[in-house]
């Protein structure tokens, strides 16, 4: 049995997840403290992962991050080499189809923080970015921790938006629901069950966390 | 040191329309009834709400000025401010609150000596008490270094002795630190015992109207007779915020 497209799910998984937390969090800092004009038009854009099939999503991302598109261009100008069907470029690919899972948590995080912790800091001289840091942060660990295993469980299950920006390369962007995918294709059924049941195990075991999580933070 | 503000706001039932000054060492008391618009003038003050139109001078530095386009926010005012219910950060311990804005380290033991809780240092603030509570906050408000200090109701939710324990501290700052102090109550008999100047209002204006409702007389209040008002305040008996 391969468990090379396990180990790479949790790899994409985990960085994924960390990228996006940092991108997610100072945005859904901005979008419930300092909600600016034409908020709703990016709230809905930001959420579209949520309603779009993957595949479209895929297709569209394709044509933007393909050797034809203007991310894809650009990749290939300044780093020699295409950013489809690359690691790098299913790291995008999952980022981009994860920010409602990350954003929308950690956007309900932040709602719950007493406004008066931001005026006080503010009062203290804090800038914006430093309360963010100082007093947000600190303040929603248990949210962010929740965000990141939603994002981390989101991202172990991704199939279209992969197999359309990464396709199915061993070791580089053959993750374990594509391998899954063509282990039944090609019926050998043992190899597909094995990897589903440990996709299955580490898909509960997150589950278990994030709910062990949210009972803690309901008890506190 | 002045403070000098001239204020105006559209509110939802009335319109805030309201001038006064506070010279440095003494201690204004904006008073009223609640929702007489005193919080708002407080945060105006602060930078967390804006006028419609006004200007607030702070000494030579000029905080807001609706004509000249002039409106410094909040962390560049140099203010102290305590909450109706202190707001110290949850994650850090009572030193850590007061250190939290202070530029000068020393002073923070000091400040926990001044509000006598050396002893709740290391505590968090979920394990002391309101008062204790109140006193940090005010510790941490006075270690930013303040150019004027503005007090929100922060006596309002204590129980007597420590009302009149903090009360004590405030006039002993009040003579120490030569900064104007902008407190907001409904409680007259507090607002005798602290204040230089008493301004009352209602509605969001200056009203002598809710001073007579307490015993019938209309208790001189302005600027210019401070000590005659705040001599007659402090002859009615009890705390007269309990017939209000």
């Amino acid at each position: 049995m391969d468990y090379t497209p396990l180990i790479l799910s949790l790899q994409l998984a985990g960085v994924t997840t960390i990228l996006l937390l940092l991108f997610a969090a100072p945005l859904a800092y901005v979008l419930v403290f300092y909600p600016m004009r034409g908020i709703t038009f990016v709230e809905s854009l930001l959420g579209l992962p949520l309603v779009l099939p993957p595949t479209v999503f895929g297709f569209f991302l394709l044509m933007v991050m393909g050797p034809e598109g203007v991310v894809g261009r650009l990749h290939q100008n300044a780093l020699g080499s295409p950013l489809i069907f690359t690691f790098g470029g299913i790291v995008i690919a999952a980022m981009l189809h994860g920010i409602p899972y990350a954003v929308q948590p950690l956007k309900g995080t932040f709602a719950k923080l007493d406004r008066r912790l931001l005026e006080s800091a503010s009062v203290l001289g804090c800038s914006r970015s430093s309360a963010f840091f100082r007093v947000v942060l600190p303040n929603s660990l248990p949210g962010i921790a929740s965000a990141a295993i939603l994002c981390f469980a989101h991202t172990m299950g991704e199939f279209g938006v992969i197999l359309m920006i990464g396709g199915s390369i061993p070791g580089e962007t053959k993750v374990a629901s594509i391998a899954v995918f063509e282990y039944v294709e090609a019926m050998r059924y043992q190899e597909a069950w094995q990897l589903s049941i440990a996709l299955l195990l580490v898909s509960y075991t997150i589950l278990l966390a994030v709910n062990l999580l949210e009972r803690k933070n309901h008890a506190a | 040191m002045p403070l000098e503000a001239r204020l105006r706001k559209e509110l939802s039932n009335f319109q805030l329309d309201i001038s006064f000054s506070c010279p440095a060492g003494e201690l204004l008391t904006l008073a009223g009834p609640s929702g007489s618009g005193k919080t708002t003038i407080i945060r105006i003050l602060a930078g967390l709400d804006t006028p419609d139109s006004g200007s607030i001078q702070l000494a030579s530095r000029t905080l807001y000025d609706s004509r000249k386009k002039i409106r410094l926010n909040t962390q560049s005012r140099k203010l102290g401010y305590v909450f109706q219910e202190a707001s110290l950060f949850p994650h850090l311990s009572v030193s850590q609150n007061v250190a939290f804005g202070c530029k000068t380290p020393s002073l923070v033991p000091a400040l926990l000596d001044l509000m006598e809780i050396p002893q709740l240092a290391d505590r968090k603030p979920a394990r002391i008490s309101g008062g204790e509570r109140q006193r940090a906050a005010l510790a941490q408000a006075l270690a930013s270094e303040p150019e004027l200090l503005l007090l929100d109701e922060p006596f309002s939710a204590l129980d007597i002795k420590t009302r009149h324990s903090l009360q004590q501290k405030i006039l002993r700052i009040k003579e120490q630190l030569n900064i104007p102090i902008i407190l907001v109550t409904h409680d007259l008999q507090e607002a005798a015992v602290l204040s230089d100047r008493i301004v009352a209002m209602e509605e969001g204006k200056r009203s002598d109207g809710w001073l007579k409702r307490f015993d019938g007389t209309v208790l001189p209040v302005s600027d210019r007779n401070a000590a005659d008002h705040l001599t007659a305040i402090k002859q009615l008996p009890g705390d007269l915020s309990s017939t209000a």
